[in-house]
């Protein structure tokens, strides 16, 4: 269905990982360890889990706020930033391999050398000219086709390093960011003006009128009033905050917004609001929303796909309806089992899923691949379990 | 105490002195707690719910008044009674878990001393007992003096109101300014007469009190020495066996005795430190921490946010609370980890028979939670009952609201949100302060306050659409929906099982 849309945006094994510390104490945190999907125009794509499962990270990665440890990002079809950690591998790995081939063959020639001359024959010089002739073009060969495939992978980490180093105003204007925090994303000696304004300055207006218009305009888009663009941050509700945040991002009309948490910090009333006007956003100006929180239930209301992570790893993607119906991994059904309901009856009979890793999956045969069940329905599971997974599925 | 109440809130009126004037942040709440009971206090921000478990802690701002009302616990009125006697009750008796893990905690202090920390403050165990013996005659004065205190308070901030508004046009307005001389004389005459009778009290308690205290440390002394001279006997009996003992493993034996009984010695004086890390490592297990004793030794970036709240639920559970108050511990965390702490919190309650006040804001954990649930609103309440009361025969009209504001997991249409904000709370509103933002006001809603109409013995409201004379209201559709869906589920669950 939603395969024939346009991609908007497209991550490709993507990875943030990272280091602190040296020698001992050297800490790699894998923060995203290979993440995949597409998001199509119109859409809104939701990433949850819980806290520290790299779904903040993976957001801020994309609007490239860090550099890709590895991977590659896709917007509108251009690539915006890449990782080197696959190509500084594969050196490594040419090298190593290298090495151990011209070793090998090293070892072999002086065997052979040693060979003729213990049989004492007349004609040992010529012939062991040929030999150590014939060996060295061998390693000779090798090291050219290593220092090639090196040169290559080089090339290849300019390219990534020039694409990702690229700041390509008119296309990332298209791409903004709405925060998770109200009150400490908003500088509090700027007045709401100033805050709306920096976009668009940066993004190259200059004439004031034009400004001062479009920041009114956007103001009344979010349920604000032209006259609160003389305010300072302070003066505002929390919900109103997270309106001027939202007003922020859509100054440049980008036609694709990242919003981290923009209700988690929000009462219920306030959420509802917020919520209702990213759902107005989206139908009147047809942005494509990636949605990232940890509320299922607000997800749910709210998103077209939704992506489950877990510590790094997209564990199961699917449309919606799909995903509540039939969720397929052992950590979607925890997380789903967990969304408390305003509903005392059933709230008193809920057992909630727990889900350790290490009893519920077996990977030392093989390593699970995120694989498509049905179509739309990616799991992340081995070969035993994806069988599982569809016995389940047809039950 | 009546019945098995716990604590009884009976028209708890609180306002906050500001610059521009008083803000009444709640405004004449009651509720009662039985034992062993949670009660759910909902609301939006600003709705009074945290100063009212503020004031039961006795923690509140520096500007707060407590105009009117009282907060009994065990027979005390919690608003009168004096801070040092407060330390007594608060932590010990009620015990509270805030909103914020990242925060409560010391972030260079190790968890260890964090957990035993009060544990060893409040560890003096004569002194707790001669405290004991002379509480009530101290309480007597100490009361008093509160008393006094607050009269005096809330004289001066009325004399200044009152003189503040005679500034304006004084030769226009003489009989007025004659007027408030004869109003502010009248309230300088009114504070002295109450302020008299309190020192009365006070010139009466004081001998009282010398004499209690006196007995009170005779007492304690001699507890103390029987008790001493009993351990001191037992030491030296085992003194005695070890210089007779023969072999080395015997020796063992008794050495260990020997300390042990030495700590049993220390032991009746104050909470020792050994005991006190014991206490902890019971608790830290109790709530769920793995390997309590390696972790005794960490600090609180270490952990996680759900094991930090875990630690801040571990130190108020040492001091062995009969009343635990939680103000929204799971708004910070995520959903997985808030249904681990809301299941501790429910385990806990029932083996300890804990009475839990629990404020939320998020329904879906009111419903896991509460027995019963008060919704606040402008520093009252507007309804409560039994939690499925509440969440299948909704009322008022600000619970309706409330209600189908939430996003559920099966509904698809747009959410009904709250129009406009809470009213300002410096200028109260007239009538039920819902009225502007209700779709239901009547004329009368924004002129006379209602009344709390009885829907059965457990269910109150507060909403004139509840008398006799007011039209037939339905409640909103999405809800009724919803409530239809909800009965048929879990129906529908509840067979399945």
């Amino acid at each position: 269905m939603s395969n024939q849309q346009e991609v908007v945006l497209s991550v490709r094994n993507l990875k943030q990982h990272f280091k602190s510390g040296f020698g001992a104490n050297k800490l790699v945190v894998r923060a995203v360890d290979g993440v995949d999907f597409d998001i199509h125009r119109g859409e809104v794509f939701s990433l949850v889990g819980e806290s520290g499962c790299g779904k903040t990270t993976t957001g801020r990665t994309i609007i490239k706020l860090y550099t890709p440890t590895d991977g590659e990002v896709y917007f509108m079809g251009k690539r915006i930033s890449a990782g080197t950690l696959n190509n500084k591998m594969t050196i490594k790995q040419t090298r190593r391999q290298a090495r151990a081939e011209i070793k090998e063959l090293k070892k072999a020639m002086s065997e052979e050398i040693a060979k003729l001359k213990s049989s004492g024959a007349t004609s040992s010089d010529s012939r062991m000219q040929s030999i150590k002739q014939s060996y060295e073009s061998k390693i000779n060969k090798i090291v050219e086709d290593k220092n090639n495939a090196i040169e290559a992978e080089k090339q290849d980490i300019a390219n990534r390093k020039r694409d990702t180093a690229v700041h390509d105003n008119e296309l990332m204007k298209n791409m903004q960011m709405i925060f998770q925090d109200p009150i400490a994303s908003l500088n509090p000696r700027m007045t709401v003006k100033e805050i709306i304004a920096e976009g668009l300055r940066i993004a190259g207006e200059k004439k004031d009128e034009v400004i001062v218009k479009k920041v009114h305009e956007v103001l009344e888009t979010v349920g604000l009033l032209p006259e609160h663009a003389s305010r300072y941050p302070h003066e505002f509700s929390g919900g109103q905050r997270q309106r001027i945040g939202i007003a922020r991002a859509l100054v440049v009309s980008p036609n694709f917004i990242i919003a981290d948490e923009p209700i988690s910090a929000l009462d219920v009333s306030i959420q509802a609001q917020v919520i209702n006007l990213l759902n107005d956003l989206r139908d009147e100006f047809g942005i494509t929303i990636l949605f990232i929180a940890h509320d299922l239930s607000v997800v749910e209301y709210f998103s077209d796909r939704i992506g489950v992570m877990y510590y790094g790893k997209l564990v199961e993607l699917a449309p919606k309806e799909e995903l509540f119906k039939n969720p397929l991994h052992p950590y979607t059904r925890s997380l789903l089992s967990a969304v408390p309901l305003p509903d005392p009856r059933y709230e008193k009979g809920r057992t909630r899923i727990k889900y350790d890793p290490r009893t519920k999956h077996d990977y030392s045969k093989e390593l699970p691949t995120l694989h498509e069940i049905v179509p739309g329905h990616f799991v992340l599971a081995n070969g035993p379990e994806i069988a599982q997974y569809k016995k389940e599925l047809k039950a | 105490m009546r019945d098995n109440k716990r604590l009884i809130v009976e028209d708890l009126t609180i306002s906050f002195r500001t610059n521009q004037g008083l803000v009444r942040a709640v405004r004449g709440v009651s509720f009662d707690l039985t034992e062993g009971e949670t009660l759910a206090i909902v609301g939006e921000s600003g709705s009074g719910k945290s100063v009212t478990s503020r004031a039961i802690m006795g923690i509140l701002a520096g500007n707060a008044i407590i105009d009117k009302g009282q907060i009994l616990y065990e027979d005390q009125d919690l608003t009168k009674i004096s801070e040092e006697n407060f330390h007594k009750i608060r932590g010990d008796k009620i015990g509270m878990i805030f909103q914020d893990p990242m925060s409560s905690l010391n972030p260079i202090m190790r968890i260890g001393k964090q957990i035993t920390e009060g544990m060893l403050i409040n560890g003096k165990r004569l002194k707790r007992r001669y405290n004991a013996l002379i509480h009530r005659s101290k309480m007597v004065v100490a009361n008093a003096k509160a008393e006094k205190k607050r009269l005096r308070k809330i004289y001066w901030y009325d004399w200044r109101l009152l003189r503040r508004t005679g500034k304006i046009n004084v030769e226009d307005h003489l009989e007025e300014v004659d007027d408030k001389k004869k109003a502010l004389s009248e309230l300088r005459k009114q504070y002295k007469q109450a302020k008299a009778a309190q020192n009365t009290i006070i010139k009466e308690g004081k001998p009282a009190l010398i004499a209690k205290k006196k007995e009170a440390k005779a007492t304690v002394k001699k507890e103390w020495k029987e008790a001493r001279g009993k351990h001191l006997q037992i030491i030296k009996d085992v003194k005695a066996k070890l210089a007779s003992a023969s072999s080395e493993e015997q020796k063992k034996v008794y050495k260990q005795e020997l300390a042990e009984q030495k700590e049993n010695l220390r032991r009746i004086k104050r909470v020792t430190k050994k005991e006190a890390v014991g206490r902890a490592l019971k608790v830290m297990d109790e709530v769920g921490i793995p390997e309590p004793k390696k972790r005794l030794k960490q600090y609180p970036f270490q952990f996680s946010g759900g094991m930090r709240q875990r630690i801040v639920i571990a130190i108020a559970l040492t001091a062995d609370p009969d009343i635990l108050i939680c103000d929204e511990p799971t708004t910070a965390l995520d959903v997985t980890i808030q249904a681990q702490i809301l299941e501790l919190i429910n385990k806990l309650k029932e083996e300890r028979s804990l009475t839990v006040i629990f404020i939320t804001h998020d329904l879906g954990v009111v419903a896991n939670m509460a027995d019963r649930v008060a919704v606040m609103y402008a520093g009252k309440i507007v309804e409560i009952g039994q939690a499925e009361e509440i969440f299948y025969n909704p009322k008022h009209p600000y619970t309706w609201a409330l209600l189908s504001s939430v996003p559920d997991l099966k509904t698809d249409e747009r959410l009904v949100s709250i129009p406009g904000t809470p009213p300002n709370m410096l200028f109260p509103p007239q009538g039920d302060a819902f009225a502007d933002r209700s779709r239901y006001a009547m004329k009368i809603d924004f002129e006379l306050e209602p009344p709390m109409f009885k829907l059965s013995d457990t269910h109150y409201a507060a909403t004139w659409l509840l008398h006799k004379n007011a039209p037939k209201v339905e409640m909103p559709e999405i809800i009724q929906r919803r409530i239809e869906i909800m009965t048929k589920q879990t129906a529908k669950e509840v067979s399945e099982r």
